[in-house]
């Protein structure tokens, strides 16, 4: 029996002690329920095991020599066995060290630019705007086609005094070294962009949004689900279209890059798998994949990227399907493309004959007229006439709900990018379209969380994730890639 | 100053005095030592031709730990920052890849502690059981059979890795991977020489056991 006072109070009461008869009542439940931690572990085999073991010592010198160099052979062919568990791939840390110990004033992130105060914020991004428009403008702009007489002169000067960052065709871009997801880069970028667009007064909203997804991700698997009976094609659909809302918020936020490189899990099994996915699931899947890629700049996500882009080329879709969901698929290898990834031959050039540059009838629906604006934009064919009539078509119809009240968040994506890429005044009616027609149909799902209900989208039926995902994405395009900066030219 | 001398041991003492003896005859050790004082001085290019020497071992060691590539290269490039951070504690008699393996398991044992909340995509396995990375890493191979063989081997030694008591695994791994000598893993783990080369056999004894008959087909 202890000596302890307290334990003796516990085992049979102490009427010394204070609270004697609360503890020895406290001894008599646990003693009734039986729990006695660790008391009644029989400890008969161990000790046989441990005593029968007469060389352990002898074991445990040999295993020593070995390890100081002496040769043995059984202890080396279990070496050689545990070789077959394969090691890490080669990989430069210093460029990564070299920024993680630059001065913070050349490396402030996304989160102490919060933490400096919206006014700061404000003054910088603006600051930001015009370094990042000089630049552009000093090393992207292409001078030769900006002089000639040729149809894609570039229009970056007018980029310095908007602020939105600016590209040539993405094919030049990549050969300038210029960066296609520059414009979500950073908090500013992404900021400017927003504001430069009319549509600064959305990030609260696209925030909640994206706090809503992340709030129905399974924390193991990945999967975003709201409960809603979807399966097949459209829940890899919704997944894909939710990673990339969430990869379009950049890299800065390492909780939300952690969970969108998570929501790419599925996305790549589905991938992998033997299953036949449709030419939509199938395209956003392939653009998740790939956007991942270069917003982490992950040698693993590149890997994936490219088998995905495999898969994705063995089955190309032939056309661009409704609402132009194929295009996204198109969007996947011209990103890859232009991003520096490596793509499967013949990729790009099946891609944009098959989806890209198919010319759509003016009555088209909105996603297949902007698919194809946006492609000829990005290929250098933005002054073409039938780009013009395209951009037109959409300028004339602006995002409006439909008879029912619903929105087309997916067909604005693809519309919209075109049309910001236009800008001037196509761009502002479209802008207080989308936010006139989107923002109200948000619901609030408690603190900080909203969703497009899925009754409230074209198509939408299922749960509310591909809704939820359409409209960010939707919201998204002011800073979703480099804008290709011929499109304004006459 | 002379009270700490006199609690150390005088066995611990000469061990130190013969550490110190081996450091100053060692030419590689005094080029890190240079280099060292360089960071200490705040040089970051130094900590640079560091990262160069050590990146691979480094990831190499996180990797066999977590089997995670980018969790490997993340860890791996904190020690280096956490090195530069912590340059003023570094002291000369101190080898500089003893005190890169002593942050290294100090980053482990804090990435452990908030493993719960940790995701990567390279941990997570889809349904289908198979990684696209793997399907495309084993392309070249052109018998599906030995492909299949081989990732079974694969996944049965690191599951057997990974059922190693975590104290076990990681002395298994700096001796076995990154051929590291008891008393240099005994101070990068703060523990007796003792505990390592007992830790060590269990862990040997163990992996013998798991693995018996994939050692025994190749012998």
């Amino acid at each position: 029996m202890s000596t302890d006072p307290l334990l003796k109070a516990i085992a049979r009461g102490d009427a010394n002690c204070p609270d004697g008869a609360n503890l020895a009542r406290l001894g008599a439940l646990t003693r009734a329920a039986g729990a006695v931690p660790g008391r009644q572990r029989d400890l008969r085999a161990s000790v046989a095991r441990a005593l029968g073991d007469g060389d352990s010592r002898e074991d445990e010198d040999s295993v020593a020599r070995w390890v100081d160099g002496a040769a043995d052979p059984a202890l080396d062919r279990l070496r050689d066995v545990l070789g077959r568990a394969g090691g890490p791939r080669p990989a430069d840390l210093r460029d990564r060290v070299r920024r993680a110990l630059a001065p913070a004033s050349l490396r402030m992130t996304p989160q102490q630019a919060e933490r400096t105060g919206r006014r700061w914020r404000l003054v910088a991004a603006i600051a930001a705007a015009h370094v990042a428009a000089f630049l552009l403008f000093t090393t992207l702009s292409d001078r030769p086609d900006q002089t000639g007489s040729g149809p894609a002169a570039p229009r970056a000067a007018a980029s310095t005094a908007s602020g939105t960052i600016q590209a040539p065709t993405w094919e030049r871009l990549h050969e300038l070294g210029g960066d296609l997801l520059a414009p979500r880069r950073s908090e500013l970028a992404r900021e400017t962009a927003r504001a430069d667009a009319r549509l600064g007064d959305s990030a609260p909203a696209v925030g909640r949004l994206v706090a809503w997804l992340i709030a129905h991700q399974d924390a193991r698997s990945g999967r975003i689900s709201a409960g809603g009976a979807v399966d097949g094609d459209r829940m890899i659909a919704a997944q894909a279209l939710a990673a990339l809302a969430l990869l379009g918020e950049g890299a800065g936020d390492q909780t939300r890059l952690a969970r969108a490189r998570l929501a790419l899990g599925p996305v790549a099994a589905a991938m992998a798998g033997a299953e036949p996915i449709g030419p939509a699931a199938l395209s956003a899947s392939a653009l998740a994949l790939v956007e991942g890629a270069l917003v982490t700049r992950d040698p693993e996500l590149q890997l994936t990227a490219r088998a995905g882009l495999l898969r994705l080329t063995r089955e190309l879709p032939g056309r661009p399907h409704e609402g132009g969901l194929a295009g996204l698929g198109w969007l996947a290898i011209e990103a890859a493309a232009a991003g520096g990834l490596e793509t499967p031959r013949g990729a790009l050039e099946a891609a944009r004959n098959r989806i890209a540059k198919p010319l759509p009838h003016l009555a088209a629906d909105q996603g297949r007229l902007g698919l194809a604006a946006y492609a000829r934009q990005t290929l250098g064919m933005g002054a073409q006439t039938s780009t013009r009539d395209q951009v037109n078509a959409l300028a004339g119809q602006p995002p409006a709900l439909d008879a029912a009240g619903r929105a087309d968040p997916l067909a604005w994506f693809l519309s919209g990018l075109a049309v910001h890429a236009e800008g001037g005044p196509a761009w502002s009616a479209w802008a207080d379209g989308l936010r006139s027609a989107l923002l109200p149909l948000l619901a609030s799902e408690g603190a900080g969380l909203a969703r497009l209900p899925a009754e409230r989208m074209r198509h939408g039926d299922g749960d509310d994730v591909l809704s939820t995902a359409a409209a960010i994405l939707a919201l998204q395009v002011p800073y979703r890639y480099a804008v290709p900066s011929h499109a304004a030219t006459p | 100053m002379g009270a700490a001398l006199h609690i150390v041991p005088p066995e611990e003492r000469v061990r130190r005095m013969e550490a110190a003896e081996s450091l100053a005859n060692d030419p590689q050790a005094q080029a890190e030592l240079a280099l060292m004082a360089r960071v200490r001085d705040g040089d970051r290019e130094a900590v640079i031709g560091i990262v160069e020497r050590y990146q691979d071992e480094l990831i190499g060691f996180f990797y066999h730990l977590c089997w995670d590539q980018t969790v490997a290269e993340e860890l791996a490039q904190d020690v280096f920052v956490r090195l530069y951070n912590a340059r003023e504690r570094w002291q000369p008699t101190a080898r500089l890849r003893t005190w890169l393996y002593r942050i290294a398991h100090n980053l482990w044992i804090d990435h452990l502690r908030r493993k719960r909340s940790l995701v990567s995509i390279d941990a997570e396995r889809g349904e289908e059981g198979m990684r696209l990375a793997d399907v495309l890493e084993a392309a070249p191979q052109a018998d599906p059979d030995a492909r299949e063989r081989d990732a079974q081997i694969r996944e049965r030694v690191r599951g057997a890795l990974a059922e190693l008591p975590e104290g076990q695994r990681e002395v298994f791994i700096l001796a076995n991977d990154q051929g590291m000598k008891y008393h240099d893993i005994a101070a990068v783990l703060g523990i007796p020489e003792g505990t390592v080369k007992s830790r060590m056999h269990h862990a040997v004894r163990f992996l013998r056991d798991e693995l018996a008959d994939l050692v025994e087909q190749s012998s």
